[in-house]
């Protein structure tokens, strides 16, 4: 039998324990305070250099697709920038993951907390971000005359809700192996490729031939993209496609942290 | 186990995998897939049936030749690593001392890695908050201290994190090696406060070093780690006496 134990005998234990669960919020805090305070040092001009990546990418679909190949989609960029803002969430979050327990070292192999925390970092961190970008989605939205309606209330935090919990479930599986395979960032980066073609995100599904809708239900990653877009562009919420969203983030989350448990013990060892 | 007791190590066996193929990534894993599963299974032992008990309130070193089983010893203490069989039972509230600037940002003010580091070594927000004020003047940083860190001289920067470090309230202080290789101003401050931590009843010091001398000043008693066994346990001039003799008979 194996155990280690961190008890007081001392103090009773009611406190305790409650003290240890305050320093893990506190310790959340930090680390996520540290992230944004880096991010948007200048205020005002890191706030934009931040929203440079996402714009740009925005202009190039346009012009290459609405402009040259002359998709017939109205209020294209709209539809664009509906899915492609949630999108960019996903991508810096699950790109980053590879690499989470590495950057963190000093902590992983000396501090004594609950080391999920760190992905949970990261992705409420882009999640913030996601959310100081969406003035800038309501914006061009109202350019087209598109106006955001009540839906809006509940359908964004329940959005939010099931994209953090489904992007957290992959980031702590991901960041989990790459302590064991190092090289898994290779294939991360090629996987989230594929997942950006594979979701309607620069296409439409309305265009896609019927008898191939199917492979979005397949495809983990496309119904909370859809029902991303449903929400932000038609103001409504997705009743085909977000259950399997749903469905999906919960699976994320089981085996994120299935992964990452068997994994964490030996997290110290390997780094 | 009594109130008396801090840290005891029972019966505690260590093995680490030679994960040196698989940490290699996939590409290595598939290509080499025999021989990587062999080194799977293969693990090495570091502690082998280690059992010792460190008193509240006293301090404590752990001396060895490189390799022996000090830092995994003091990783089964702070609780990053698990025992593969065996207790290790802790009694209190750790704190490891991070090597300086480990837990710092360089993008960050002075100020604000305060509370990030005091954090990280184990102070709640409200206890780096209510003693900020306390913790910037005792640094002298001044102006500064609402400067990127980046900015800093590394004579600020040791200030910087010693002034952490004087105001943590640790119940036992998990201390590596890192006080030798730190700034000289930081690491002769950091001595001076680890002083009073050794007067201070309620404080356990848990000292890793291979600097013998450093052990034999500061800890009350040691334990000597060799082939990844407990070679010698008991008052810290005896212990390293030994060490060293063997050291030198070997030399």
């Amino acid at each position: 039998m194996s155990s280690h134990h961190h008890s007081s005998l001392l103090a009773p234990k009611k406190p305790v324990i409650s003290n240890t669960v305050r320093w893990y919020r506190d310790i959340l805090i930090v680390l996520l305070h540290k992230e944004l305070t880096v991010r948007y040092k200048n205020s005002v001009l890191g706030y934009l250099w931040s929203l440079m990546n996402p714009l740009m990418l925005a202009a190039v679909f346009y012009v290459v697709f609405s402009v040259y190949m002359r998709f017939n989609i109205p209020n294209y960029l709209i539809v664009l920038l509906s899915a492609l803002f949630p999108w960019q969430w996903l991508n810096n979050s699950v790109g980053q993951a590879p690499f989470l327990f590495l950057a963190n070292a000093t902590l992983v192999k000396k501090v004594c907390f609950p080391r999920y925390i760190i992905p949970l970092v990261t992705t409420l961190h882009d999640m913030i971000h996601f959310l100081l970008a969406l003035p800038i989605f309501i914006f061009f939205s109202i350019l087209h005359g598109i106006y955001p309606t009540a839906s809006w209330l509940y359908g964004l935090p329940l959005l939010l809700l099931v994209s953090c919990v489904f992007i957290f479930g992959l980031s702590l599986m991901i960041s989990s192996i790459n302590l064991f395979f190092r090289d898994l960032n290779n294939i991360i980066v090629i996987l989230l490729n594929i997942a950006f073609y594979a979701t309607p995100i620069i296409y439409s599904i309305d265009t896609v031939p019927a008898d191939k809708l199917k492979y979005f239900v397949i495809n983990p990653v496309a119904p909370l993209f859809i029902s991303w877009r449903s929400l932000l562009h038609g103001n409504r919420i997705d009743m085909q496609y977000l259950p399997w969203a749903i469905g999906y983030a919960v699976v994320s989350l089981i085996v994120g942290w299935v992964v990452y448990s068997r994994l964490n013990k030996k997290f110290a060892e390997v780094i | 186990m009594g109130a008396d007791i801090a840290i005891r190590f029972e019966n505690v066996i260590k093995t680490y995998p030679a994960y040196h193929h698989v940490t290699g990534g996939f590409k290595n894993f598939l290509f080499n897939f025999r021989k990587s599963i062999k080194e799977l299974k293969n693990r090495s032992l570091v502690l082998d049936g280690i059992s010792l008990d460190i008193k509240k309130g006293e301090c404590f070193g752990f001396i060895g030749r490189n390799g022996a089983g000090k830092s995994t010893s003091l990783g089964l203490m702070a609780g990053v690593l698990t025992p593969d069989s065996g207790n290790v039972t802790v009694n209190g509230r750790v704190s490891p001392l991070l090597e300086l600037g480990a837990g710092f940002h360089p993008e960050l003010t002075g100020r604000e890695n305060i509370v990030l580091n005091g954090v990280l070594m184990g102070l709640s927000r409200s206890q780096v908050q209510n003693q900020l004020e306390e913790i910037i003047e005792f640094s002298g940083l001044g102006e500064f201290i609402d400067q990127p860190i980046r900015t800093y001289s590394s004579g600020m920067y040791a200030k910087l994190g010693f002034s952490i470090v004087s105001n943590l309230s640790p119940e036992i202080l998990l201390i590596d090696e890192v006080l030798s290789v730190g700034d000289h101003v930081f690491v002769q401050k950091c001595m001076n406060r680890i002083e009073q931590f050794r007067a201070d009843p309620n404080v356990t010091l848990v000292l890793v070093s291979h600097d013998h001398v450093s052990v034999k000043t500061v800890c009350d008693r040691a334990v000597w780690i060799e082939n990844h066994k407990v070679k010698l346990i008991g008052s810290a001039n005896e212990v390293v006496d030994a060490y060293v003799e063997s050291c030198e008979k070997q030399a």
